[in-house]
This record gives structure tokens, sequence and C-alpha cells, in this order.
């Protein structure tokens, strides 16, 4: 991972925790969980736009990002840790689909070409939580990166045949 | 074969006639839990009672449900409003029958007292009272007839205790001697009136109950505003002048006791984890340019905190302050702070500092054997508290329209962070 990427890996993660870690946001009402889970999925579907991740260092990202998501939905948002962690595990499922989409996207054409593609996909993917996945079943999103991963598998099994 | 299945059919048939009724135990009254009973509930079959409170803009707000496949034939069903709700309607449903509705408005006169004259005597019907068959529908500011036999004399404790719950006696001269009455050891504006007539006979029931109609109605609706009237930000304010703060500062006491001490959202134990795991993973992010490295201790670190997160001491926090109504008419109140219940809730956070969870606060004088007014905020992830806790006050307020739920285990309160109550409580 190159300098840049090391910082900017981290930066959801310290935002985060300036909103969770002192005490000014603290009341005993419950904020709602889908503005906070919304900004953090703008932010991370933001950051694979800008910067090439490779799938595992998408993963270090999420990695670093998750635990002070789960305790803004845990202790600002009154959330059980299951629900938390459900929650969580949809967001990032919803990066990764945006993710492979990209991949796909590059594979038929230029990186340069691809740029509006992306980033069209990215608020899709975005608004779409959002608007209409939020309330979905988990094994919908599965079913989702289950059939991106193959097309992953498809495209890189393309680039070894030439 | 055609007649067993004409038997079938008429069982079938007569269950879809069965026709439900509902039972209300006393007239349904606002800040309180009201209970009603629906029966005749179909057998089998998933059954469904909805309760739904209209408001005068029509918005619908659901107050019970209760869903099953074997929900008893006679269902117990509790339901609490404000003032803001008009009417009230009970829905039963089910795969086997239409759905049926029952309709009730919740015109309830604050002032209306009810009397029970006794058993066998009859009053006419007067303004602003209510009578009732049997003593138990009784409340604070009803009025109870009390006759003795010939032979047996009205033991005066009995009727000191009936005055301290705030239900006034009118009975005999000759029944109760005034020397047998222990009088109060404090002046108590919540303490009912003993009144002694010369005879019980219904013309001199009536003329006494006209003539102190006024009192009595003013001393009931005392007990109806030291609910209906509180305000969450503070102390209840008195109305009608019958109860007054001379100082303004006590009315802070609720909301600064919640400013103190139930702010912190995150628990230090969060704030630790945190730590364990953001110090340790900048040094990784810092230290391997390789993903693949990077990638194993990040991994390791990440299933220690979701370890840890899984056994964590739950956040909730509930606060209680008791008060005697007679702290609402003095000056300063000085505040303690009781015996609480520290308690860590899983092996992890016994090695932590004990969290308080529970923060009880009481006047220095306070009486548990008088009237005692309570305000109370809980706020827990499960949103959910068990309806027993609210059925004992004699009246609550809630900062929202709560939806019970008879559940497996129980009935339960649904409600929204934070649940803000203030409740009032027959003495001890």
């Amino acid at each position: 991972m190159s300098r840049t990427k090391r910082i900017l890996a981290i930066l959801p993660a310290v935002v985060l925790l300036i909103f969770v870690a002192p005490n000014w946001w603290s009341s005993p009402r419950d904020y709602g969980p889908t503005p906070v889970i919304l900004l953090v999925l703008l932010a991370l579907l933001l950051l694979c736009y800008l910067l090439p991740f490779t799938a595992l260092e998408l993963l270090a990202v999420l990695i670093l990002t998750i635990p002070a998501l789960f305790v803004a939905l845990y202790s600002l948002c009154g959330l059980t840790v299951g629900e938390a962690y459900l929650l969580i595990l949809r967001g990032a499922l919803a990066v990764f689909f945006y993710f492979l989409i990209s991949l796909v996207i590059e594979t038929y054409r230029s990186r340069a070409a691809a740029s509006i593609p992306r980033l069209l996909t990215a608020l899709a993917v975005a608004l779409l939580w959002a608007v209409f996945l939020l309330g979905q079943n988990i094994l919908f999103f599965l079913s989702l990166s289950i059939l991106a991963g193959l097309l992953l598998w498809y495209r890189r099994s393309l680039k070894k045949n030439g | 074969m055609k007649a067993v299945l004409a038997v079938l059919l008429l069982l079938v048939g007569s269950t879809a006639v069965e026709s439900q009724s509902v039972f209300l135990n006393s007239e349904l009254q606002p800040f309180r839990i009201n209970k009603m009973m629906v029966t005749d509930l179909p057998e089998f079959g998933n059954t469904r009672v909805t309760i739904t409170g209209r408001t005068l803009y029509g918005e619908e707000v659901p107050l019970f449900s209760a869903e099953d496949i074997n929900l008893p034939h006679v269902l117990d069903c509790f339901l609490y409003f404000d003032d803001s709700i008009q009417n009230v309607q009970v829905e039963v449903a089910s795969a086997a029958t239409d759905p049926v509705l029952f309709d009730y408005a919740t015109n309830f006169n604050p002032y209306r007292v009810t009397v029970f004259p006794g058993v066998g005597r009859i009053l006419p019907p007067l303004p602003g009272y209510r009578t009732t068959t049997t003593a138990e529908h009784l409340r604070a500011g009803d009025i109870l007839v009390l006759q003795a036999a010939p032979d047996f004399v009205i033991h005066g404790r009995d009727v000191g205790e009936l005055l301290e719950r705030g239900i006034h006696v009118i009975t005999a001269r000759a029944s109760l001697g005034v020397d047998q009455l222990p009088a109060p050891e404090k002046p108590d504006p919540l303490r009912a009136s003993l009144l002694l007539l010369d005879s019980l006979d219904p013309a001199s029931l009536v003329e006494t109950l006209q003539r102190q109609r006024e009192s009595f109605a003013s001393f009931k609706k005392r007990y109806y505003d030291l609910i209906a009237g509180s305000d969450f930000y503070g102390i209840p304010a008195a109305r009608n002048q019958t109860l007054r703060f001379e100082d303004a500062r006590i009315e802070d006491i609720a909301a600064s006791l919640e400013r103190r001490y139930i702010l912190d959202r995150v628990t230090p134990f969060y704030r630790l984890v945190l730590l364990g795991f953001y110090l340790p993973a900048l040094i990784l992010v810092a230290l391997f340019k390789r993903s693949t490295a990077l990638l194993l201790p990040l991994a390791v670190l990440f299933a220690g905190f979701v370890g840890l997160s899984c056994f964590a001491p739950i956040p909730d926090k509930s606060l209680q302050l008791q008060l005697n109504p007679t702290h609402l008419e003095g000056g300063r109140i000085e505040i303690v702070r009781k015996a609480t219940d520290e308690k860590g809730t899983t092996p992890i956070a016994g090695l932590l500092p004990p969290s308080i969870v529970e923060l009880r606060f009481v006047p220095t004088d306070f009486d548990p054997a008088m009237w005692r007014l309570t305000y109370g905020l809980i706020r827990s992830n499960a949103k959910q508290v068990p309806l027993t806790f609210f059925t004992d006050p004699s009246s609550v307020k809630f900062n929202q329209l709560p939806k019970i739920e008879r559940r497996a285990d129980g009935y339960v309160v649904r409600y929204v962070n934070p649940l803000r109550y203030w409740s009032l409580h027959e003495p001890d």
C-alpha cells in the first residue's frame, strides 16, 4: 500500500472516532442509524472511487472502519450488538459490491474512460442501499456479492487467457 | 361422508359467528395503565387483537397488540394514553372471522368523583358524581360511605388508612368516635377528609354531597394535576395554587440529575477497547507496506474487538427521583443518592470498574409511607420494559405514547429511547 493509500485508509475511522469518542454527541435520545451509516458508506465509496484499492486493501480499510462504526451504532443509535453488526455487514457488502462493479467496468473501458460510470455507480449503490435495500434480507446482499465475485473470476480468467 | 362434511362445516361456521365482547374494569382514563378484557376469542387460528388511539386530528397511534396462534379465550389488554387521544378502537381479527371493531370515547372528566354509597343504598343521580357498586373501583379523591353494623364499631386505623390513600370517608357519628382516629404526624395536603353525619339516609348524603361538591372536585383534580400537569424538564408544577413552588431551583432537579449522570453514551469500556484496537492498528498500518502482511494481524485485532464487543457491559441506564408531594410546597430540597445497583453484566465487565446502571435519588426527609411522586428515565438498547413496572402506580405520565405488547413471557412496554415518566404511588 502506498503512503497516500495508507493515510486515506484510516481517514474514515479517524473521522468516526472524532464523532464518537468525545461525549459531545451524547444525549439520552437515540440518533437515527440510517444517516450515520449512509454517510460512512458514501465516504467509503468515494474513497474507492478516488483510489484504486485492491481487494485486500479494501478489506483492510473496512476492518479499520468497522470498530468505530460499531460503537457509533451501538452507543449513539441504541442498536443491539446483533443489529449493529448486521447493519455493518450489509454496508460492507454494498462497498464490496461497488468495488466488483468498478472492476467489471474497467475491464471493458480504459481507467480514464471508466471514471464517470464508476462515479455514477458509487452514487447509485449508496442511494439503492439507503432507499430500497436497507430493509432487505442479508441473503440479498450475499447473492449480489457472489454474483459480482463470479464476474470478477470471469474477468481474471479472460485476462489470463489473453 | 356428506354428513361428516356438514358437521365440519357447521363447526367451522360456529367459530366464524362467534362474537367477541370487550369489558372495562373501570372507565378509560388518561395517564394510567387501563385494563380491558376481550372475551370469546377464537380457540384456534392466528388471532390478533390491536388497540389504536385516535387523536383530535385523526392521527392513529398503536397502543396495544397481541398476536398468537393460541391466545387465551379471555385476553387481558392494557393500554396507556394521554389527553390527546379522543377515541380508542379495539380490533379483533383472525383467519377464521371477519375483523370486529369496538369504539370507545375517552371523555374523561377529572373533576367527577366516584361514590360508593354502601351495599343496598341507592342514591339519585347527582351532577359531578357517579356511583359505583363496588368499593374496589374507588381511587384517590373518591368517596366511601362507611356503614357499620349495629353492634360493630369501625376501627379508627382502617379509616385512617383510607384517608391517607386519599379516599374520603362519610360515616355515621355513632359508628366512629373522633378520639379513635389517629391524627396525622405531619400535615398532608393529599390526606382526604372524614365527614361524620348524624344519619346515613340518602337525603342526608345527597345534601352533604351537593354542599361539598366543589371541594371534593378540587381535591380529586389535585391528584390528577400531579401527573397530568407534570413537565419532563422539571418537577410537575401544581395548578390552582394548591401546590406552589416557593423556590424555582427545585424545578431543575430532575433535569440536572439527567445532565450529570445519564450523558455518557460511550462507556469507559468502549473507550478502552477502541484505544486497544486503533493504537496497534495504526502502528501496523504505518509499519507494513504489503497488504497481505498487514491483513493478518489486523484481522486478529478485529476478531479481538468483535469478541469483546459481544461480552461488553450493556450501556443501559436508569435514573429515579422520588419525592413526597409535600416537597413541592416548600423551599429547597436536599437530594441524596440512595443505594444503587452497581453491577457488571458480564464476566468481562466484572474486571472493569463497576458501571452504575441504576441511580436513585430521594430528599433527605423522604417518607415512603406517604404518597410518592417518582420521576424516572430509562434508556436501554432493548427499548422495552416489563409492564408490571407501571401497573403499581396510581397514575403515570410518559413522555411518549408507548405501545404495550403481549409476548409469550408477559406484557412489555415498547418505547423510543429515552422513556421518561412521572408516576404517583399510594402510601405503603
